[in-house]
């Protein structure tokens, strides 16, 4: 096996770092040492190189500097003047930098940008995707998840199922299953609706933290009658009782029933996703039963065994989930078991559009560096004659490489400051405008790692483009080197090389922009999102009644009609209505029907829907229209006909080209059997945050014939109208003082935390796009006018041989079209094959939209001629007699 | 002007020399500071020592062609390096003289 090299590259710069009697020395020690790490890994092993290549670069100048002026043979004049010299050193580097401000902002600026840029994604990446999960050994916990073919990507789980396959696997130590449940809690302090869950002993045992309070469950607590219990969360310990360790012990109720706090949790304890939960109540279902087997809405969390990899345990469970397969019922040919490290569940849908846009932000800095190395080659050629200057006066090639390294440093520093700072506004930027749904958001925060990242790159970028110029020369002695450039405009490679810049950039820009307008075409697409109803002056407010005082369902109903009847009579209520969720919130509760038509279908052909219940004027309460037939009404009871209702999506693809209205769908109910409904009433659909996306189909049935024990009001009020919150709350505890009553929000509340994940991929995205403009006009710009520049002395003869200036402007100005249109023709292959980058970014218009494309490269034609028309046009302004004697 | 007095970092890159013998060259010396003396000094700085050494002329150092492997610069103390070594030492010698008891370690 070839031992390993270090990055050609590098020990090019390394090389030229070094004082020439030791240099290949150094260089074979340093590669030896290289090879050490490598057997470690490659990619820790090339940044140890790059950064033992910044090392010497700057200890072996330092020492130049201080050789130079040295006083005694070991200390050369390190109390005299190399701190000066230094200093010295330095300020004519800034001078010259601040002299060519042209060049220097567009450098620092467009470096700083992109590296601020993709510093801040790392940041994102490495807090949400990249740092584990703070639980004891996360590495071992993963989801398990029953995955049915016709719900793709849902990943869920039943209690007596997780139980057998933790019983039965070699594979698993631990494992257990919860949810959000909400109880009403009532205490020695009052009554509150709490934010708790259900879950099962064996989810302690998983994630593995002791409480720190009391106890967890014991294994037989669980199911019917051994749910008297609960856990605090440590964050409700703390607000609720003051932190009094004395509760342990004591009896309250949870919807009525007495319940012993058995523990508080430690302030450390998550189950990831359920974070939110402030109380845990042991499952109130028998786990042995067929109803814990088919009741599949948990978090099913299991724990490997130490050293088990993913793919064994997978394929152990696999086998294990089809034997129970063959001896449940609840588990038909459809269901899978599937298993993914916890991390990857969480993190779940933010994957894809977090890598894209980090994609995206890095093809911004590959261009930002593109851009700087094309400015630093720019000033290269255009300084050939201060440096052959220097060169005359005795500077060895060493000198004005350090001289240009300096120089390379001080923007680095400027560039890295500015990246700093940007990242630190950006990371802000980012944590305030997510949306409330971002997994891990608290973890996201600027670290060290990060900081050095952004050092690294901005050193690198400038060192390796600002010497390039001087080190890609095959004169390798003396400041030839540098005097050597002269040539680089005149010899035929030169003008290839330029070419080829200038073809380049405008390819990338091409691809850039590109990206950036698909991304504000869809960022118009969420400005301009109407849901199809009116959102002015609704409110929602959510509502609990207790077991124990409704224990009938049919009274139930009857209870939240009289509530309905009482809140219509307040003033300035325009309308009122009951459902269980509202339009975009939730009715994430999906259900298989057979519809009407469908006789023949396979039990696991059968198409589903999401539904909700609604009470009677709930759409004329939204302001959603009916489009055919009625809503359901109050004479919709328990004894008459099932009716339902659905939206104009569900109508038009159950019975496409047929009426709805009249027709009948059945439902499997839990308790076995079917449950036929007659179609009633078709109604609009309201519009998916998303645009593009297609509304789902939706099924609406009655509440006043299928009643839960939670629901939602909803409130219409007139404008103006004062203390709504408060005088709906007054009413319903006026009726009965044990409902639990959530917090009164409006429907633009409501439809912020929708709204908020699209709006803030829209936002990121917009930022995007319009650094994206930024970097590609600035790059175009500079070589193009640098380009333009370095034909000043074809201009200069054109015109001594008597061409007016039109026809020169007319000249360069064709050969710069044919440029472009070269770099545009490459950039737009390029732009479509890069698409799949911003796929799940880009909404509601196609990733190959011929107007955007038409447009991207009717800009870049419009931009580059302009880059090109102007410092041609200075070209013929200039005496040239000036011009020719110049060059 | 000759040389007078050694820093830490030279003292102890001449030491490691020495220790290492006939085979000193960067990358043995690095590995000796590190396991012997508890240093792990970045390479850049033990070359810049090498050199500052080898100008003051307390070392020489020689490109040479190995058994096996590439050729590497060996380098060695030159008499003035053992002399500069020997007057560190009597001076550290003379300092810590009659304090041991002072520090528990006699």
């Amino acid at each position: 096996m070839s031992r390993p090299r270090p990055p050609r590259l590098f020990e090019s710069l390394l090389r030229a770092c070094l004082p020439p009697a030791w240099r290949e020395d150094m260089a074979r020690d340093l590669e030896e040492l290289f090879g050490r790490k490598a057997a470690r890994g490659q990619v820790r092993a090339v940044l140890w190189y790059v950064g033992q290549v910044l090392s010497f670069g700057w200890r072996f100048a330092w020492y130049r500097i201080r050789s130079r002026t040295a006083t005694d043979g070991l200390h050369p004049g390190r109390a005299r003047i190399g701190l000066g010299e230094a200093l010295r050193e330095a300020r004519l580097a800034a001078r010259s930098l601040l002299r060519a401000p042209a060049f220097t902002l567009p450098a620092v600026a467009v470096l700083g940008l992109g590296l601020g840029a993709s510093a801040t994604l790392f940041t994102v990446v490495d807090g949400v995707l990249l740092e584990p999960l703070p639980l004891p050994d996360s590495h071992e916990l993963v989801a398990l998840c029953e995955e049915h073919v016709r719900l793709e990507g849902i990943c869920i789980g039943s209690i007596a199922t997780t139980r057998d396959l933790v019983r039965e696997s070699r594979s698993l130590t631990a494992g257990g299953v919860g949810r959000g449940w909400r109880f009403s809690l009532e205490d020695w302090i009052g009554r509150e609706g709490l934010r708790s869950g259900i879950a099962d002993p064996g989810l302690f045992n998983a994630v593995g933290l002791s409480p720190l309070l009391g106890r967890l469950f014991a294994d037989d607590e669980i199911g019917p009658d051994g749910d008297d219990v609960v856990l605090l969360s440590h964050d409700l310990w703390v607000r609720r009782y003051g932190s009094d360790p004395s509760v342990v012990g004591r009896t309250v109720r949870l919807d009525g029933d007495p319940v012993v706090i058995v523990g508080v949790l430690p302030a450390d304890f998550v189950v990831p996703t359920l974070e939110w939960i402030e109380a845990w109540r042991p499952l109130h279902v028998d786990p042995s039963s067929t109803e814990a087997r088919e009741w599949r809405g948990f978090l099913a969390l299991a724990r490997l065994t130490p050293e088990v990899e993913l793919p064994a345990a997978r394929a152990e469970l696999g086998t294990l989930y089809r034997g129970l397969a063959v001896r449940f019922d609840a588990i038909d040919d459809g269901w899978r078991l599937g298993m993914r490290p916890l991390l990857d569940q969480v993190v779940g849908e933010a994957r894809p559009a977090i890598m894209s846009l980090f994609s995206a932000v890095l093809l911004l800095l590959l261009i930002g560096c593109f851009n700087v190395a094309n400015l630093v080659l720019a000033r290269a050629a255009r300084r050939r004659k201060e440096l052959s200057i220097r060169s005359a006066l005795g500077a060895g090639r060493g000198g004005i490489l350090a001289v240009l390294a300096l120089e390379s440093v001080l923007l680095a520093v400027a560039a890295a400051t500015l990246a700093t700072a940007l990242t630190f506004g950006g990371v802000r930027l980012f944590r305030t405008l997510a949306p409330t749904g971002l997994p891990r958001l608290d973890g996201v925060g600027v670290n060290g790692s990060v900081l050095v990242f952004i050092g690294v790159v901005a050193l690198a970028t400038v060192l390796v483009f600002g010497l390039w110029p001087a080190l890609g020369s095959r004169h390798r002695h003396s400041g030839e080197a540098m005097t050597r450039l002269r040539s680089v405009g005149e010899s035929r490679r030169g003008v290839a090389v330029r070419r080829g810049l200038v073809v380049a950039e405008l390819a990338l820009s091409t691809v850039l922009l590109f990206g950036g307008a698909l991304l504000v075409r869809t960022l118009n697409g969420y400005a301009s999102w109407d849901p199809g109803f009116d959102r002015d002056g609704l409110y929602v407010v959510s509502a609990l009644a207790s077991l124990g005082e409704h224990p009938d369902r049919e009274e139930l109903m009857r209870f939240w009609a009289e509530v309905e009847e009482e809140l219509r009579a307040l003033p300035g209520i325009v309308a009122v209505s009951t459902a269980s969720s509202v339009p975009l919130r939730g009715g994430r509760e999906g259900t298989s029907y057979r519809p009407e038509g469908g006789e023949d279908l396979d039990e696991a052909a059968l198409p589903s829907a999401r539904w909700y219940d609604v009470g009677p004027g709930h759409f004329a309460t939204l302001g959603v229209p009916v489009l055919d037939g009625r809503e359901v009404s109050e004479l919709d009871g328990p004894s008459s006909p099932s009716v339902v209702v659905v939206n104009e999506t569900f109508a038009r693809r159950t019975w496409p080209g047929g009426r709805a209205v009249g027709r009948w769908l059945e439902i499997p109910l839990d308790a076995g059997g079917v449950r036929r409904m007659e179609v009633v009433g078709v109604v609009g659909d309201v519009r998916p945050v998303t645009p593009g996306q297609p509304s789902e189909p939706e099924i609406y049935w009655s509440n006043r014939q299928l009643g839960r024990w939670g629901t939602l009001f909803l409130v219409r009020a007139a404008a103006g109208t004062a203390d709504v919150g408060a005088r709906v709350r007054e009413t319903i505890e006026g009726i009965d003082p044990t409902i639990s009553l959530g917090t009164m929000l409006s429907m633009d509340q409501l439809l912020e935390e929708p709204l908020a994940g699209p709006r803030f991929n829209a936002v990121l995205a917009g930022v995007f796009a319009a650094l994206a403009a930024l970097l590609a006009v600035i790059g175009l710009y500079a070589v193009l006018s640098y380009s333009i520049a370095k034909e000043g002395r074809t201009i200069g003869l054109r015109m001594a041989m008597g061409a007016s200036p039109p026809r020169v402007l007319r000249t360069v100005l064709g050969e710069a079209t044919s440029l472009t249109l070269v770099g545009v023709v490459i950039g737009a292959v390029g732009a479509l094959a890069s698409t799949r980058l911003l796929r799940s970014l880009v909404h509601g218009v196609s990733a190959t939209d011929p107007v955007t494309l038409g447009g991207t490269i009717l800009l870049i034609l419009l931009v580059s001629l302009a880059a090109a028309a102007i410092p041609a046009r200075r070209a013929t302004r200039v005496d040239p007699s000036r011009l020719l004697r110049e060059e | 002007m000759p040389k007078t007095t050694l820093g830490e970092l030279e003292e102890l890159v001449l030491l490691a020399i020495l220790r290492v013998g006939d085979d000193a060259y960067g990358v043995p010396i690095i590995d000796e500071l590190g396991e012997r003396a508890d240093r792990r000094v970045a390479p850049a700085a033990v070359y810049v020592t090498l050199r500052r050494l080898e100008d003051a002329g307390l070392i020489r150092s020689q490109l040479e062609e190995p058994a096996r492997g590439k050729p590497r610069r060996f380098v060695e103390l030159t008499e003035g390096g053992i002399e500069l070594l020997k007057v560190s030492r009597r001076t550290r010698m003379r300092m810590w003289d009659g304090l041991e008891p002072m520090l528990g370690e006699s």
